[in-house]
């Protein structure tokens, strides 16, 4: 063979080869991000949406508001642990849950902005914060499909946004996928959301635990090994948040930040990191705190799994802010709202709490949990 | 501008090909040379422009130096040794000014309990590689005069594009001739053919292979305190398969890069991980970086020629030189100790006539230098002693929680088995990336490398698809998307 045609057979092949990748990137949209943008039923005529894997929500959930401007007044931001907080329970405001895989503060203020640019009436905005939102950078996310934003959010180009959604390789979960829709037409909804963006994913785990009536899931070991948190990084995310603060009294937006309830054991390392981080966050704002070592972060009962809290958790959550949903009980010890007037008290009481935990753990030698101190 | 991005493969690289041969066709033979030249700078300026400034000084005086002893050397002047001399200190100050001040300035803050401020200097990209081979020049033609060159031809010689930013270590005998020849003139479809072919074997060693490593190597050193004993001989072995891909596969992208422009650059890899002790690994590994240490260190510091124990101090000065060199850091010193140790206990082990059985000998020397990698990645001694402590399972060995009902494995705890996750420590991520570093040693071992290939390579349908499908993956992992499902629904 000579040369060039040797030439030739590379350039066909090469083309054809890429050709078929993108191909099928463009017809797997593992992330529901062309379906977000083009094939979404714009005018919300059904009550879910159920998509085959999982969607990117920084897309979607935006693309869905910016779609029906007038049916929400009032939005849940927060990352996949708020996601279970149903905003049909809330009577105050038409709310739709905006949360999204690893939601940052930053990407709650941009999507506020966007909102706000576009003219999207804004009654009250609830944010959750997690151990993560002081510690994650939102440069992180912006390679990762599944938390990528919106192009009209960030300002980037849906040419580039393709390029790095169709223009890369499968991986092996997605040709599995692939596999199955277009041999056997499978399209299982792994992804379930109600039309107030409401998660609906994890009804299977809440079944199997009100039929056995114990925890689904076992702690893994566990290392104490404290996290602290960088300061700089810290900075950035106070600036954000004092940016929400200015916004929503210039458009009188009720604004209202809550910690969300991070399961015991993962909120152990991070606790004491916390500590000047709500301090600092009670001397510019009022803030629900339902993190700590209290009955419920406690009791793996009330999780799914290690990291997400049940819908029940939900509902006390809204219970204890607004007075409504149909929890009766909430536990006393759950849910404080911290001012700069208490914070000082809550603090030292969350100190205590923690003592408590770590010598409950360390003599509890029949725990399904071991902690090396 | 990296040779694995968009913009070079599909854009710098064509584009500079194509002006360079339509020069030649059409115009005398400077002005191809100095376009070449001049795309050289552009390239390193896409970086920073700073960089190109350096990289113009270093060029210029090292030319300006080179030419003046080369003229002293061929009238026997008396200056010859001043000038030399002048040049190479000119040269360590001018590399040491750059890469080490800020250590050695930490060092002094360290010992004095002093508190002077670091200086705020950007380290030039490719400034070891491109002051070795002046240095090499300047050498030569102290030692053997002559080496005259065109201005040009020099200064293209040290920015050639292909080598510029992490070598090969190229010596001007075997680059300027080559440029100044008349088959350099031409546009050579077999060169191109040949260029292609190990260019996309490159890409697809970095892109498919070293960047997957990283996923584990990186995660792993990152959370090095914790490191359970799989979690850790994982992170060290990603990183040693990791490493050897990155850069032989870069290496493959330079000489693919070059071959375009019929130019030959030399081998810097041949199966490094088939090396069956300390010695051959160095023949095998950067090869152009170990004979530059032979050729301009440890020859001039007297080589073998001066007794046995001169001849092992040689040897370990040669490679704490040469840890320096890879970087500003005690540990760098430390990796290149070890590995002067090692060929010093090696040249003693040589001398009783024993010899190991060739399983072990590779299980050493693999083993070796896996270990020592862990020193010339890790951020800090702490991180590096961590992963060491990890290995040595320190931090406790898990199995599957799924053998929790084995007898065997029961019996198993007394020395310190635990049940539980293996990759905790470790990023989450598909099960064969974690192993990846495994699946990789019989490869390594048995098949053949880049530069065998090419120089086999003749074309053909199997290797027109194979390059097709290579070219096409590396191309679409230079993607930099993250894909991860987020499966805990």
């Amino acid at each position: 063979m000579n040369c060039a045609k040797w030439l030739k057979i590379v350039l066909f092949f090469f083309i054809l080869f890429l050709s078929a990748v993108v191909s099928f990137n463009f017809y797997l949209d593992t992330y529901g991000i062309r379906f977000s943008l083009f094939t979404l039923d714009k005018n919300n005529k059904t009550n879910y949406i159920t998509y085959a894997t999982t969607i990117n929500s920084q897309i979607f959930n935006p693309e869905y508001i910016f779609c029906n401007p007038d049916h929400f007044d009032s939005f849940i931001f927060g990352s996949s642990f708020t996601s279970v907080i149903n905003p049909a329970k809330i009577n105050t405001g038409k709310f739709y849950n905006m949360s999204y895989s690893g939601g940052l503060p930053a990407e709650h203020l941009a999507i506020i902005k966007a909102f706000l640019q576009k003219r999207i009436r804004i009654k009250s905005v609830i944010i959750g914060l997690d151990e993560f939102s002081f510690r994650i950078s939102p440069k992180e996310h912006e390679n990762q499909l599944l938390r990528i934003m919106h192009p009209c959010i960030t300002g980037k180009s849906l040419p580039s946004l393709f390029y790095l959604y169709y223009f890369r390789t499968p991986q092996l979960f997605e040709l599995a996928n692939g596999m199955d829709r277009l041999l056997f037409g499978k399209q299982e909804g792994k992804f379930i959301l109600d039309k107030n963006g409401l998660w609906l994913s994890w009804l299977n785990r809440e079944k199997k635990i009100i039929t056995s009536g114990k925890p689904i899931f076992i702690n893994k070991d566990f290392t104490y090994n404290p996290f602290n948190y960088d300061k700089k990084l810290t900075d950035e995310v106070f600036t954000q948040i004092e940016e929400m603060i200015a916004l929503s009294k210039k458009n009188k937006i009720s604004l209202i930040f809550f910690f969300n309830p991070i399961n015991s054991q993962g909120y152990l390392n991070c606790a004491l990191g916390l500590i000047p981080i709500k301090e600092r966050l009670a001397s510019i704002t009022d803030f629900y705190d339902f993190s700590g070592f209290n009955s419920v972060t406690t009791n793996n009962l009330n999780y799914y799994e290690d990291g997400h809290y049940r819908y029940l958790v939900g509902d006390t959550i809204i219970r204890r802010i607004f007075g409504c949903s149909s929890v009766v009980n909430v536990p006393k010890d759950f849910g404080v709202l911290v001012t700069k007037n208490n914070v000082e008290s809550h603090i030292n009481k969350q100190k205590l709490e923690m003592e408590k935990y770590k010598v409950r753990f360390a003599k509890n030698k029949n725990t399904l949990t071991s902690i090396k101190f | 501008m990296l040779s694995n991005s968009y913009s070079f493969i599909f854009i710098f690289l064509p584009l500079v090909a194509t002006v360079y041969f339509l020069l030649h066709r059409y115009f005398a033979v400077k002005w191809p040379r100095l376009f070449l030249l001049l795309a050289s700078l552009c390239f390193m300026s896409f970086w920073n422009v700073y960089f190109a400034l350096v990289l113009i000084c270093s060029v210029l005086f090292n030319y300006a130096g080179g030419s003046a002893l080369s003229i002293s050397t061929e009238r026997g002047g008396r200056n010859k040794k001043l000038i030399f001399i002048a040049a190479i200190a000119a040269n360590i100050l001018f590399l040491g000014f750059f890469k080490y001040s800020n250590f050695f300035l930490d060092n002094v803050n360290a010992v004095f309990a002093a508190q002077i401020r670091l200086l705020n200097i950007l380290l030039p990209i490719g400034i070891s590689f491109y002051t070795f081979m002046q240095i090499a020049w300047l050498t030569d033609v102290y030692r053997q005069g002559g080496y005259r060159y065109d201005f040009v031809s020099y200064c293209l010689y040290v920015t050639f594009f292909p080598y510029v930013i992490s070598g090969p270590i190229v010596y001007h005998k075997e680059i300027i001739p080559q440029l100044e020849s008349k088959q350099a003139q031409k546009f050579n479809i077999d060169n191109l053919c040949r260029g292609i072919f190990i260019f996309s074997i490159g890409l697809f060693k970095k892109t498919a292979i070293a960047d997957t490593l990283a996923i584990i190597a990186n995660g792993g050193f990152n959370a090095s305190s914790a490191l359970s004993f799989t979690e850790a001989w994982l992170t060290s072995l990603s990183f040693t398969m990791q490493l050897y891909f990155d850069f032989s596969g870069y290496t493959d992208m330079a000489i693919g890069a070059a071959l375009i422009f019929n130019i030959n650059i030399p081998a810097n890899f041949n199966s490094p991980y088939k090396s069956l002790d300390i010695r051959e690994f160095w023949h095998r590994w950067h090869i152009t970086f170990s004979r530059f240490l032979r050729d301009y260190i440890y020859i001039p510091l007297g080589g073998n020629r001066s007794g046995e124990i001169r001849t092992l101090i040689n040897l370990m000065l040669t490679f704490l030189i040469g840890g320096l060199w890879h970087g500003a850091a005690w540990t760098f010193v430390f990796w290149g100790f070890l590995h002067g140790s090692a060929l010093v206990v090696h040249r003693l082990w040589i001398k009783t006539g024993l010899h190991l059985n060739k399983v072990l000998a590779w299980l050493l020397t693999f083993n070796f230098v896996n270990i020592t990698w862990i020193f010339f990645r890790a951020k800090s001694w702490n991180d590096a002693l961590n992963v060491l402590k990890g290995m040595a399972g320190i931090n406790g060995i898990f199995v599957s929680p799924n053998l929790a009902d084995n007898h065997f494995w029961q019996e198993l705890t007394v020395v310190g088995i635990r049940f539980g996750e293996w990759r905790d420590n470790l990023p989450e991520t598909v099960t064969i990336v974690y192993f990846l570093c495994i699946v990789l040693i019989p490869f390594v071992l048995l098949a053949k490398n880049s530069n065998q290939l090419l120089e086999k390579f003749s074309p053909n349908w199997e290797n027109a698809m194979a390059i097709s499908v290579l070219m096409a993956c590396g191309l679409l992992l230079l993607n930099q998307a993250t894909v991860f499902l987020y499966f805990k629904f």
